[in-house]
């Protein structure tokens, strides 16, 4: 539970959301913009996002890498590479409506921050971008919170 | 190296909202695209359709793979806006696709039972069925057909 103490205010940060789906970059723009972030850049895959992310870095990265899981998954842990700007430090959520253990290997691999599996509920997508601000010492000290699936047959998974 | 993100400069802000204002807000953003979301579901149930019957011709890996993308792009879609029945049975192909993971371990025509009952379902129900009992039925055909107790014409 977030207490009503925590204040949020995202207008200045800028998100990178890549789906190749256009409807799943559209509900995921959407929530993010209920989130109160405004500058939103959307890409259909993660190579094309990190061709453009060397010349306007981002500091949350939201990706959903399926079909493509191997490529994208590269793409991302190439993300964390210096030339990269403050977006080598950006927190990166993995979405994905197929959640497999080879996938969870691979995404912690490429070291994203976390995996959230679709369909999420957007206190889902918001906890986790909040459990991510924090610095990976402090998370390791404060467990993520349990969350709660948009429907029955969601599964989360997280370290 | 770890460098704290720029992203928790935004927590605990003055001109901030809270945690329940931001979430509400995003669900608010979200039933906006509640029509375009039941479009999208249509859509999807028809191009489902359209893949099974692609598959029952080639029975290939690609053919299988372009219906387990539509599968979850469905399950996605239905699980955010609240068609629950429509996104168990979306899942249900999914896994029932991933556990055979081979076109030779993967019958067409059990497919097409998925395609046309995933049809019927977002219809509203077939047959005397409701929604619940065709994804009920739809589990139960994924989990005999892995077990090999289902017959195949």
């Amino acid at each position: 539970m977030i207490p009503d103490s925590v204040r949020l205010n995202f207008s200045t940060a800028r998100v990178g959301i890549v789906d190749p789906s256009k409807f799943a970059l559209t509900i995921t723009r959407s929530v993010v913009f209920g989130f109160g972030f405004r500058e939103i850049f959307e890409y259909s895959s993660a190579p094309m996002a990190l061709a453009r992310l060397k010349m306007a870095p981002v500091d949350l990265v939201v990706c959903d890498p399926y079909p493509n899981v191997s490529e994208n998954l590269q793409a991302l842990a190439a993300l964390r590479d210096p030339r990269y700007g403050d977006t080598a430090f950006a927190p990166i959520i993995v979405t994905t409506g197929s959640v497999s253990l080879e996938l969870m290997q691979a995404a912690r691999q490429a070291q994203v921050d976390c995996v959230l599996a679709k369909p999420f509920s957007a206190a889902a997508l918001l906890e986790r971008i909040l459990w991510t601000t924090k610095r990976p010492g402090m998370r390791d000290a404060d467990p993520p919170p349990t969350v709660h699936a948009a429907v029955e047959t969601g599964v989360i998974e997280i370290w | 190296m770890v460098k704290p993100s720029r992203l928790s400069q935004c927590v605990n802000t003055p001109a901030g909202v809270s945690f329940e204002e931001a979430a509400a807000g995003a669900e608010a953003a979200l039933a906006e695209l509640a029509v375009e979301a039941g479009s999208q579901m249509a859509a999807g149930v028809l191009a489902l359709s359209g893949a099974c019957a692609d598959y029952a011709n080639t029975h290939d890996r690609a053919g299988l793979m372009r219906i387990h993308c539509i599968a979850i792009e469905l399950y996605t879609v239905a699980g955010t806006f609240e068609a629950p029945h429509l996104a168990a049975s979306a899942k249900t192909l999914a896994d029932f696709i991933e556990e055979t993971a081979k076109p030779e371990q993967c019958p067409p025509a059990v497919l097409t039972m998925f395609a046309q009952a995933i049809n019927a379902l977002q219809r509203g129900g077939a047959g005397g069925q409701t929604p619940a009992q065709l994804a009920r039925g739809l589990s139960l055909l994924a989990s005999r057909a892995l077990s090999g107790h289902v017959q195949l014409p």
